[in-house]
Formats: C-alpha cells, structure tokens, sequence
C-alpha cells in the first residue's frame, strides 16, 4: 500500500480535465459524410430482430379431548370457552408456509426513495421511512414478520446500512454497515445474504455477506472467483445460488452457506454483467437464470446440478429476462420484448417453460413479482425516462379478469428500480 | 432538436443527416477516448450513426435520443474492440525497482499515466469512465444509455477507478515496455 494515494477530489479533477483535453473533433466530418451516404441508401427497420413442496409451519392447535367424568354442565362450559381462547390466539400467531400459496398480505416499495406500503383494498400509502431519500430494495421474509431494507451512507449510493424492521416498520435496526444491497431472507426467515465490498481500498470487490436477522454471525463468501451478485438461497437454506461476474460477464453459481463446493451451472454466459437474475425452483431442483448479450437477446434458461447444458425456454427470436416462479412452483412468469421494441411484457409459461399466455401491456424490464396467492404480478412502468421519470407500480391480473391497478409511485433511488417490490405472505 | 428527432422516427433521412451532423462530433471524440485507436474510432462512429438510422423505430421516446444514440455507440465500439483486440500493444510490467518514490506533483500532472493506465483497462470499463468523467452522466444515467442496471455500472465504474488508482501507483513504481503486435 502507498502513502502517495491521492485525494478523491484531486483524482476526479485529474480524470476530467485529462479527457477533456485529449478530445478532438478532427475528422467528424468525414465520419459524417460516409455515414449519410451509407445511411440514404438503406431503410430503417424494427429496433429488435433484431413444483411444489412446501415445509408447512402452521401452529396447530389440538384440542384435547374433554373426559367426561362429571356431569358438571358449568365445567363443560369454561373448557370450550378456553378452547375457543386458545384457537384464537392460535390463528393470531399462524405464518404462511415459506413457499407454496398464502394470503396477500401488504405491498412495499420505493417511492421518492422511501419505504412505501400499501394494502391493495385499501389503497391507502403507508411511509415506514423518513429523513433522506435514500432507502431501496425492501423485502419482507417469508414468514412475513419481518421487513429487511437497506439505506444508503455515502453520496455516490455505492454502499449502505442493512435495516431489520418488524413489518410494520416498527423496531428497525441497522445490522451491518457497507453492504450493497439485493438482499434475501433465508426461507426459513432467520438469516439474510446480500452483497458487500469487501477487500482493500485499491482491491475491494463485492462478496457475499450472510448473517443471522439480528446482525449476529456475519460471514463473508471469499471463495467465489469474481464479484458476487444477487444472492438467493436454496428452499432448504442451506445454499446459495449467486451471479459470479469474473469482469465483463456474468456465471451463475451455487455455493453452500459456508462458502465451500461453489459449483458453476451455465455453459452460456450473461454479457449483460452484475447479477444472473437466478432463481430456484420451489423443490430446489432446478435453476432459472437469464443469459446471453444484452446487445442481441437475453434468453431464460432452465439448468440442473447434474452438468448437463441449460435449456433455453424463452424464444430466440425475443428477448428475455429476469423469470420468477409463481409461489406454489407451477408457473413462470418472465419479461420478454419483441422486435417492436415497445418495451416488455410479462409472459407466463408453465413449469416446463411451455408458453401458456402473454399479460396486455408493456412495462420496464424490472422482475414481475408475484402475489402469495398467485393471482397477481406487479412490475413497474415508467412515466418520461428512467432517468427523470416516476415509477409506476402496476398490478396486473394474472387471469385476465381485472383491470391493472397503478400505485401512485415517484422516483425510485436506484434509476431503473430493481428489486424495489416485495409482497408479505401471511397464512391462509 | 425534437422536431429534427421525430422526423426522422417518421423516416425523413434529410432529418436523420442534420442529427448526424450536429451529433458526430461529440460521438467520435466518445469513440476516441473509449478504443484510443483513430481508425476503430471513426469505424464505430459510423458503424453506431448506420444502427441508428436502421433501428430508429425502436426508439420510444424522443427526448432520449442522445441517450440512445450513446448506448448505440458504446456498442459499437465494443464491437470494434473486439474485432481490433490483436492489433493493440500489449504492455508488460517489469518487476517494481526500489526508486525513491517520485514528486507527488509532477506525478499528478503527468497525463501519460493516466494514458497508460486507461489503455490497460477493459473496454467496458474505459467505456464507463468516459461516461462518468466526460459526458458527466450519474451512475444511473450511464446505466440507462448501457442498458445494464444501475448496480451492474456502480460495480463497473468503482472497479475501473479502483484499478486507475492502482495503475497510477504501479506506473510510479515500474517501468511498461511495449511487446510484440503490430500497431
């Protein structure tokens, strides 16, 4: 390490008064002749040619069965009002199971950078955060009890405290510093996994973090050949399946909690960088991922542990990305543009990847999330640019028989929003 | 500026010569910083104005032409830096020699070793810095003209400073010869 590192500030200057001067315009003319001569003589065309197993969890309650040894009408009558008691403050306790269909619960996401949750009944926004617009990426555990988000400490939002809050918002803690974000829970909902820089200042990479939800046990992934992404564990929380980025592309790759036996899936690389966009299947045996060149086509795939080469289930002549499995397994949902480049719409297939329909509209990119009960898949629009413009969450029905419902949205801190949306489970 | 753009969305080339003209400029002096070859620069400066005319129904919304018109350009030089990757000079380190450690000043003022230490990054890296430092975009407004999301060119631009700084110390401490290629 030297002591001769130069300030941020004066680095910057350097960079920007260094490319300013290096800067020519010689030739542009020249360039602009060969280009409106080849141009006049060809025509514009189209921007694009261009399962099920779920851990049940539910408390139960079993009455025992009242011995009738007396005859006492009055004893008779105080058990059952104690049974009645227990079974409410049973159903009072009950969570969803961590995969398979629940209840909707309430929708969060980002609104002018804070944390916004809504009951879709009602319709009424709830802001859990004040202060500095700075919050992104909530998401609620699968148990639905807790809401896990981060907010970020420094201008250029390149890292950022790790918040646990109860689901209303209430009790957040801050259980690490310096992460950056696309967190997980566990689905058994008592960790959390999410990207950090990690290393010296003139190496730092981004790694894997997991802890325990009260910022306990932390532990670095160390053992993954590149910066790691987008973090997603198994069904049965012991592995992690990651998006490896070595420098320009993107593997995706499965490693146990430990860091040990990382094993890389894909035979076809995503070039779009960062995350894969994987998910698992709810019975953990198989991986959904999108790859390829974001300059040509970005296709869904399906692959296995056993070696063998993925299966694109996406059409080739589309583009196609970040797929998600509808809660109980049986579906796919996934965004996809045609060669009309009017943006993307939601496909939907079955667990095979066969194509069952396509949802009306065109939205952004971002992941279409689906609702506990399977019903519903919100994704996000986009009213002017994604620089400048508001996000607009909508809220499409999955069969057709509803109207999409618009959630007032704003600017998300994060420029194209992803990650911004989570929907609570709560038992059925 | 708009007018010019939705008139050539609706196909008048007359329209779409006035965009390349008042645009080229800027373009290749883009091309030029990011592949530093004159020649792959002017290439894909054409190359990103021909995309752009053949794909301008893609376009959705007018008032982000420019950003379009860059995104179809760092593509276009990534493409040309693929196909000129062998006619580059390749630079090896020779190992660090014990030298006093030179005047922080003149170190600083130096532009050669921003030159250097530029030329040994990955494309896509050299491609986010000029976004960031020339044009002067957020890492959000890179994204968009990238098309990459905005944690992927976080990541990317953190990595191309990190390793400018690095090369910035490394060129204080050893001595780069050119090796073998042909320019």
């Amino acid at each position: 390490m030297t002591s001769r590192r130069m300030t941020d500030e004066t680095f910057d200057f350097l960079m920007t008064t260094w490319l300013d001067e290096r800067v020519s315009n010689d030739g542009a003319d020249a360039v602009a002749d060969a280009a409106i001569s080849r141009t006049s003589r060809i025509r514009p065309r189209p921007a694009w040619l261009l399962t099920e197993r779920w851990i049940p969890m539910q408390l139960t309650t079993r009455l025992q069965p009242v011995p009738r040894l007396t005859p006492i009408i009055a004893a008779i009558a105080l058990l059952l009002a104690l049974a009645i008691a227990l079974f409410a403050i049973g159903s009072q306790h009950r969570l969803p199971p961590p995969f398979g269909f629940a209840r909707n619960g309430t929708f969060a996401w980002v609104s002018n950078g804070q944390i916004v949750t809504t009951d879709l009944g009602s319709m009424t926004p709830t802001q859990l955060t004040t202060g500095d617009p700075t919050f992104n990426r909530p998401t609620f555990s699968r148990d639905g009890t807790k809401l896990a988000y981060e907010r970020f400490s420094d201008a250029d939002q390149t890292t950022a405290d790790i918040i646990v809050a109860a689901a209303d918002g209430s009790n957040a803690k801050v259980i690490d510093h310096g992460g950056l974000g696309i967190m997980t829970w566990s689905p058994d909902g008592r960790s959390l996994a999410y990207m950090a820089w990690a290393g010296t200042p003139n190496a730092s990479r981004l790694q894997i973090v997991t802890t325990a939800a009260d910022g306990s046990s932390r532990n670095v992934i160390t053992t993954l050949p590149g910066d790691a992404w987008g973090p997603v564990w198994s069904p049965d929380s012991k592995r992690l399946l990651v998006g490896v980025d070595p420098g320009g592309y993107t593997d995706t790759y499965v490693v146990d909690v430990d860091g040990k036996n990382a094993q890389k899936l894909n035979h076809i690389r995503s070039l779009e960088g960062g995350d894969s966009d994987g998910e698992w299947s709810p019975d953990g045996s198989t991986i959904l991922y999108s790859a390829g060149d974001p300059n040509l086509a970005l296709g869904v795939y399906l692959v296995g542990f056993d070696g063998a080469t993925e299966r694109l289930i996406s059409p080739g002549f589309r583009s196609a990305k970040n797929a998600s499995y509808s809660p109980d397994g049986s579906q796919i949902a996934y965004m996809s543009q045609d060669y009309t480049g009017q943006g993307w719409q939601v496909v939907i297939t079955d667990a095979t990847g066969k194509e069952l329909k396509t949802l009306p509209g065109y939205h952004g990119s971002n992941a279409p999330i689906w609702s506990p009960d399977g019903s519903k898949i919100a994704v996000i629009d986009w009213e002017g640019s994604e620089e400048t413009g508001s996000a607009v969450v909508v809220v499409l029905d999955v069969a057709g028989n509803a109207d999409p419902v618009r959630l007032p949205g704003g600017r998300l801190s994060m420029g194209r929003g992803e990650y911004a949306l989570t929907w609570q489970r709560l038992a059925q | 500026m708009r007018d010019l753009v939705e008139r050539a969305m609706a196909g008048d080339h007359d329209a779409f010569s006035e965009l390349t003209r008042v645009s080229v400029g800027r373009l290749l002096a883009i091309a030029r910083l990011i592949l530093h070859d004159e020649a792959a620069a002017e290439d894909a400066t054409q190359e990103a104005l021909v995309a752009a005319w053949r794909h301008i129904h893609g376009l959705r919304d007018p008032d982000r032409f420019e950003a379009w018109l860059h995104r179809m350009l760092v593509n276009a030089c990534y493409r040309e830096a693929r196909r000129t990757r062998s006619r580059h000079v390749r630079e090896v380190q020779l190992p660090a020699l014990d030298l006093p450690a030179p005047d922080p000043t003149s170190r600083l003022l130096d532009h050669d070793q921003l030159d250097r230490g530029f030329r040994r990054l990955p494309v896509d890296q050299r491609a986010v810095l000029v976004l960031y430092y020339y044009l002067g975009l957020r890492p959000e407004e890179a994204a968009a003209v990238l098309g990459l999301p905005s944690g992927t060119v976080r990541s990317r631009l953190q990595r191309a400073i990190t390793a400018m700084r690095a090369a910035l110390d490394a060129d204080a401490r050893s001595l780069p010869i050119a090796e073998g290629g042909a320019t």
